[in-house]
């Protein structure tokens, strides 16, 4: 059979059924139905079922249905495939499917009248049976994975069509215990290891956070010179930090050259880190009383000559980008007050006006003796913390500069005597995302009695239902973005599981 | 948009062809730790300094077994830092990922001594002998006798307490 063909069937209503069943036994596959309001034309209605049979080509089985009792029964029990063209053959044209599934309306919304249907000739094609639609609030949930940063949270927001109305978050889904392990089993010099895996992106800040309550609690002098190299380690952190969220703001704006451009000059930073550390990540040089690793000054300043420029112009890029600007201005706003309330954090605070930063405020490590600049913006809007955290960098930068210029010489790891037990003890300090605080109260046997860790996130957090409500869903993701969310550092988790030993018996290559 | 253009043409491509060419490592990086059987006098301080767990010890029918797991290791160098004759080295190796948890362990036996008095053991051989090289190092006269320290401490306490008579 050459070219396509079809063929007309008309039958009486009451065999429509019959017609229908007999031509799908014998193959026949159904595609759609199809309604026609022929009042004017004859006073009746039609309702026809298209099927194609192969070797027939499409056939149209038509029903004349007189328009005082315009319906037949449903063919679901033949084709269930024919529900959606019936369903839509009752709403837009009013034939009475007998035996439909009761269900929601498939096509017209909730609050459209009964019997008004706008596919009759005698229905106008401007008439309005609803003036405006009202509009219920309803949930969705984002999450436990990535609506931002591919961490597990959850959010429920409330919407009122494509406005958020409300939010609510669900977290603490990877909550593992690191503290109870840091209090039930490891020694002094075992938890900065595990402290530096609170967060899987500034996890130096929490050694050295650690190192310095203990340090305090047990009178330890650290040498000058741990303290900047601590202090070095810290602003290269706080540069891949800055670096990674503002490519990611970039992705979830939809602007990949963006993020392509900043995690490449992160990778750069991540490479300097490991030279100096042996580790891209885990820099591993904290232990109680100094680090452990010296750092190559001359090295250094070496590879930070030509980065200021590098970021400038990666600046210049982003701010050129009206697309980026526009998506970025005016969304997620956390006024001041607000913020102030919430006690938000880091960037965050600073991009709502809150002038904070422990390393200005309340100096540890090297930050006494360093000259750098607090950013800080009013706006409060998804912008402005994108902007601070580019402002930051460039003084992180300067500040790699000093210390690598002025560092003393001299030791990098002070004796560590006995740690008195029952001493409590705070550090501060400003991680990537804002303030970080390691509270400890010492212990016996070389362990500690109680440590708690509370990570910025975990101030920041709070305040993401205020920045949503009232923006669209479609700017949630980049909204949550913006504030560097940390939900492993807020949930503090760690792997490790309890008292799980591998048999010697399960492996081989033994020596002896 | 010009300068989007201007930084990709300058860039160019940045990508590593890594895994087929092999990524190099700097001097110094922490990757998979070896434990030089020649060199290793199984004194445990590797053990008790590791923060995950992953190297572990255990004793029996005469051997005292040193286990590294790396399926657990978190690659902090402590182990190199404190072991005494330096028998733990990190090395450049950063490929572990095996369908075998065998790939992923080292195990040492070293053969223990028994105490003169009380036949238990007590000490790996090379304890021993590094013990004795380092007093010797320091002029101090060794006797052979081999005792544990529960039977040192008894026997020094009857001495004392003859000399006193």
């Amino acid at each position: 059979m050459r070219g396509q063909s079809y063929s007309f069937l008309e039958v009486d209503p009451e065999f429509l059924r019959k017609y229908v069943k007999e031509l799908v036994d014998s193959g026949a596959r159904f595609s759609t139905s199809v309604a026609v309001d022929e009042r004017p034309i004859n006073s009746c209605f039609s309702h026809s079922y298209i099927l194609f049979l192969r070797d027939r080509g499409y056939i149209v089985v038509t029903a004349k249905l007189p328009s005082d009792r315009a319906g037949h029964d449903t063919l679901t029990d033949i084709v269930p495939g024919v529900e959606w063209a019936e369903r839509e053959a009752m709403e837009l044209l009013g034939i009475k499917i007998r035996g439909l599934p009761k269900r929601r309306r498939l096509i017209l919304p909730e609050n459209w009248p009964n019997n008004v249907h706008p596919l009759r000739k005698d229905f106008d094609y401007n008439y309005r049976p609803v003036e405006k639609a009202e509009i219920e609030v309803e949930g969705l949930p984002i999450g436990p994975y990535h609506p931002a940063l591919h961490e597990p949270e959850s959010f429920r927001l409330y919407v009122k069509g494509e406005e958020i109305v409300d939010a609510e978050y669900v977290g603490f889904l990877v909550h593992r215990g690191v503290e109870k392990v840091a209090e039930g089993r490891l020694t002094y010099n075992q938890i900065p290891f595990i402290a530096e895996r609170i967060c899987g992106i500034c996890g130096f800040i929490h050694s050295t956070l650690y190192c310095n309550a203990v340090e305090r609690a047990a009178g330890i002098d650290v040498p000058e010179r741990a303290k900047w190299i601590r202090s070095f380690m810290l602003e290269l952190e706080r540069i891949h930090s800055h670096l990674l969220l503002v490519g990611v703001v970039c992705h979830l704006a939809g602007f990949d050259t963006g993020f392509m451009h900043a995690w490449r000059l992160r990778e750069e930073f991540m490479r300097l880190a490991e030279r100096i550390s042996g580790n891209r990540k885990t820099y591993g040089m904290n232990l109680v009383g100094g680090v452990r690793r010296d750092l190559d000054n001359i090295a250094a300043l070496d590879f930070l000559k030509d980065s200021r420029r590098r970021i400038d112009e990666y600046v210049n890029m982003l701010m050129e980008n009206r697309l980026l600007i526009k998506r970025c201005e005016g969304i997620g706003v956390l006024g001041r007050q607000d913020a102030r309330k919430i006690c938000v954090v880091g960037p965050v605070a600073r991009a709502s006006g809150v002038d904070i930063d422990v390393r200005r405020d309340s100096p540890y490590e090297a930050y006494g003796e360093l000259s750098f600049r607090v950013p800080v913006h009013m706006e409060g809007d998804v912008l402005s913390r994108v902007i601070v955290r580019l402002e930051e960098i460039r003084e992180s930068i300067s500040m790699l500069e000093q210390i690598a210029d002025r560092m003393p010489k001299g030791p990098i790891m002070a004796e560590v005597r006995e740690i008195p037990p029952l001493v409590r003890s705070l550090a501060a300090g400003e991680a990537p995302r804002g303030e970080d605080i390691h509270f400890l109260v010492t212990g016996r046997d070389n362990k500690i009695y109680r440590w708690r860790v509370r990570a910025p996130s975990y101030n920041n957090i709070p305040a993401l239902p205020l920045m949503l409500r009232g923006n669209l869903i479609a700017d949630a993701p980049l909204i949550i973005g913006s504030i560097d969310p940390c939900f492993s550092c807020t949930d503090r988790c760690v792997v490790l599981r309890d008292g799980r030993k591998y048999k010697l018996e399960e492996v081989v290559g033994r020596r002896s | 948009m010009r300068r989007v253009l201007k930084a990709a043409v300058e860039t160019g491509v940045v990508t590593r062809p890594y895994p087929f060419v092999p990524s190099e490592v700097p001097p110094g990086f922490r990757g998979r730790p070896r434990i030089d059987f020649d060199n290793c006098i199984g004194c445990g301080a590797c053990a008790s300094a590791c923060p995950p767990n992953a190297i572990t010890i255990e004793e029996g029918d005469g051997f005292r077994r040193i286990s590294l797991f790396l399926g657990r290791c978190n690659f902090c160098a402590r182990c190199e830092e404190v072991c005494p004759v330096k028998a733990v080295k990190m090395t450049g190796e950063f490929e572990l990922s095996s369908n075998n948890k065998e790939d992923l362990c080292q195990i040492l036996e070293l053969k223990m001594v028994r105490c003169s008095v009380c036949g238990r053991f007590f000490a790996t051989e090379r304890e021993l002998k590094r013990a004795k090289e380092e007093l010797e190092k320091k002029g101090i006269r060794v006797e052979e006798i081999v005792m544990c320290p529960e039977c040192r401490e008894r026997a020094s306490a009857n001495l004392e307490s003859l000399a006193r008579r």
